[in-house]
C-alpha cells in the first residue's frame, strides 16, 4: 500500500499553490513517489512510464482525458456543494465567509471509553498531518483531484477507545443558521448527518481533512474539519464537523434518508449503479472538455474492495 | 406573406430610403438579437470566464436561451394583437429559428462532449432519463417547423395547413419547460422553473381562448 509510505509530514514551504503546480508535472511527482497513490491501481503498471512522458498540457488543451492532474485551487474553492450556504455551486464561495471556525469544538460521544468535548487542537494533538492527493467524484458526475492535508480518521478514533459494540461512526455538521445562511431554508433536514461503518472509518485511506493546497481548509470546503472518503461520492465527505458518535446501528445519513431511492448509505462510486439524473458511467474532471470513464470505487478498488466482499453493491448502493 | 403587398395602406412608408423593407430590417435586427447571447457565451468561453465548470455553464446557457427564444416566439403574435405593431410579425420566424439553433447546439454539445457521438449511449440516456426524453422531444418537435420556415414552404403547404402544423411550437415550448422543470426541481425546487412554466401556460391560455388570430387591420 504505497499510499501510506508516500505520506509525509506536511512541510510549510511546500504550501503555496504555485509551488504545488511547479512541482513539475504532477504525474512526475506521483511517478516518483509511486503512482499507485494517485492512480489507485486504475492503470496497469506498464503504462506508468508512458504517462510520465505524456504531454499533459497538450492533452488537456486538446480536451483528451489525460491522466490525473491536480485541479487548480481556484476551481476547488469556487465550485462546491455545501447546501448550508445555498444550493448553487458558487453559493458556498459567496456566503461561507460568515462561518467562524475559531474556537471550534468537537463532541465525541457514544460507545467509547474516552468520550468528551475537545477543541480542535486537542482532537488533532499527537496526530501527524499528512498530505494526500485524492480524486473526488461527486454524485453529479463531475470530479476533481485535490491535495488535502489531514489526519488519518482511524488514528483519531483509536484514541477514544471505541467499545466492541460500536459498529458505526456517525458525524454531524454544525447547525447555526446565523453563520450558515442556507440553513435558514429547508433545503435539507438540518443538521447534515453522515456515517461510516467502523471498518470504513478505520481504513487508512479515510482522512479527516484540515486543509488543502497547504492552506487551512477554506470555509466553502468544510472548515475547519471535514471527512474525505475518496472511494465514495463526495456527499459522504461531511463538512464542518462538530460531533462524532460511536453507535451500534447504521446511523441516519442526510441524503440517504432524504431521497432513499437516489442515494444510499454506502454511496461507493459505482459506474454500474445509475442515478435517476446522472449516469455514473462517466464523469467530467473539472478543467477537461470531454468526459472520462468512472472507475469502480473511484479507482481505489485495490485498497477498499475487500471491505465489501459478499455484499451486493447494486442493492447496497 | 409580404406585408407591404397585402396591407399597402398599413405599411406605407415602411420601406427605408436604402430600399430595404421594414420586414427585412425587423428580421435583420431580430437576427442580431438571436445571435448575441451565443456570441456572449462564445466570448466568455474563449476568455475562460464561465466559472469552474465551463462546459456545464455553456451547456446550461444554450439550453436556457433555447427556452427563452421559444417563449419569445410564442409571445410575438399576442403582442402584435395587443399593440397592433404588425411590423413585429416577421420577427416570429427569426426567433423560432433562433430557438431551434440554440436547441441544436444544446443537444450537440451534450452529444459530442459528454458522449462523443456514441449513439448507443445517447439513446440509452434518452430512454432512461425522463428529463432528457422531454428535451429531445422538444427539439424533434422543432425540426418540421424549421424545415417549413421558408416563405416558399407556406405557399407550397397552403396557409391553413402550415398554421396547423406550426401549432406544434406549443408542444415544443411545453416539453422544453417540462425538461427544465424536471432537471431543476430536485435541487432548486419550483423557484427555477416556475417563471417559465407560468409564462408558457399564460401564452398557451391566450392561444386556447382565441382560436383564430384577429386579422391585422389598419388603425381606424
Amino acid at each position: 500500500m504505497s499510499l501510506i509510505d508516500w505520506n509525509r509530514q506536511c512541510e510549510p514551504e511546500l504550501t503555496s499553490e504555485s509551488d504545488w503546480m511547479n512541482r513539475r508535472s504532477f504525474i512526475r511527482c506521483a511517478g516518483l513517489f509511486g503512482t499507485a497513490i494517485l492512480l489507485g491501481g486504475c492503470f496497469p503498471e506498464v503504462k506508468e512510464l508512458e504517462e510520465i512522458d505524456f504531454d499533459l498540457e497538450r492533452a488537456q488543451s486538446a480536451g483528451l482525458p489525460g491522466p490525473d492532474q491536480l485541479t487548480p485551487l481556484r476551481k476547488v474553492t469556487a465550485y462546491n456543494n455545501f447546501y448550508e450556504f445555498g444550493t448553487g455551486k458558487e453559493d458556498p464561495a459567496s456566503f461561507a465567509h460568515s462561518l467562524v471556525t475559531e474556537p471550534w469544538t468537537v463532541s465525541v460521544e457514544g460507545h467509547c471509553e474516552n468520550p468528551g468535548v475537545l477543541d480542535l487542537d486537542q482532537l488533532l494533538e499527537a496526530q501527524t498531518v499528512e498530505e494526500r492527493i485524492y480524486r473526488m467524484r461527486c454524485v453529479e458526475g463531475w470530479s476533481m483531484v485535490i491535495p488535502w492535508q489531514g489526519v488519518s480518521l482511524g488514528k483519531v478514533l483509536e484514541r477514544f477507545k471505541p467499545l466492541p459494540q460500536a459498529a458505526f461512526v456517525a458525524f454531524e455538521t454544525l447547525f447555526d443558521p446565523e453563520m450558515m445562511v442556507g440553513q435558514r431554508y429547508p433545503h435539507l433536514p438540518w443538521p447534515y448527518l453522515e456515517g461510516l461503518r467502523m471498518d470504513e472509518a478505520m481504513h487508512p485511506l479515510t482522512l479527516l481533512a484540515t486543509g488543502l493546497y497547504g492552506k487551512d481548509l477554506p470555509n466553502q470546503n468544510g472548515a475547519p474539519l471535514r471527512l474525505v472518503v475518496p472511494w465514495k461520492y463526495g456527499f459522504k465527505g461531511i463538512k464542518s464537523i462538530v460531533a462524532i458518535r460511536f453507535v451500534e446501528k447504521m446511523p441516519p445519513a442526510t441524503w440517504a434518508n432524504y431521497v432513499p431511492s437516489e442515494y444510499g448509505f454506502f454511496a461507493n462510486v459505482n459506474p454500474e449503479v445509475s442515478h435517476p439524473r446522472w449516469s455514473q458511467r462517466m464523469e467530467r474532471r473539472l478543467g477537461e472538455i470531454k468526459r472520462r470513464r468512472t472507475l469502480p470505487f473511484n479507482g481505489y478498488g485495490e485498497e477498499v474492495s475487500s471491505l465489501y466482499t459478499g455484499m451486493d453493491l447494486k442493492k447496497w448502493f | 406573406m409580404d406585408m407591404e403587398k397585402k396591407y399597402p395602406h398599413y405599411t406605407r412608408g415602411w420601406t427605408s430610403k436604402s430600399g430595404s423593407s421594414l420586414k427585412e430590417r425587423v428580421q435583420r435586427w431580430g437576427w442580431v438579437v438571436v445571435q448575441s447571447p451565443g456570441v456572449v457565451l462564445g466570448f466568455l468561453w474563449w476568455k475562460d470566464r464561465l466559472g469552474a465548470n465551463p462546459v456545464e455553464a455553456l451547456h446550461h446557457g444554450l439550453g436556457r436561451w433555447t427556452l427563452y427564444f421559444l417563449l419569445a416566439t410564442l409571445l410575438v403574435s399576442p403582442l402584435v394583437r395587443w399593440t397592433r405593431w404588425g411590423f413585429l410579425m416577421p420577427a416570429r420566424r427569426t426567433l423560432g429559428l433562433g430557438a431551434f439553433q440554440y436547441g441544436v447546439l444544446h443537444f450537440g454539445l451534450w452529444a459530442s462532449l459528454d458522449f462523443d457521438w456514441e449513439w448507443a449511449e445517447i439513446m440509452r440516456e434518452i430512454l432512461e432519463r425522463r428529463y432528457i426524453g422531454w428535451g429531445v422531444a422538444a427539439l424533434l418537435g422543432m425540426v418540421p417547423l424549421a424545415w417549413t420556415s421558408p416563405s416558399r414552404a407556406v405557399k407550397l403547404m397552403g396557409g391553413k395547413r402550415w398554421r396547423t402544423l406550426h401549432q406544434l411550437v406549443y408542444f415544443s415550448a411545453g416539453a422544453g419547460s417540462i425538461h427544465f422543470f424536471l432537471k431543476t426541481f430536485p435541487k432548486e425546487g419550483w423557484g427555477a422553473s416556475a417563471p417559465y412554466l407560468m409564462v408558457f401556460f399564460f401564452l398557451l391560455s391566450l392561444r386556447a381562448f382565441r382560436i383564430r388570430p384577429k386579422p391585422l387591420r389598419p388603425r381606424a
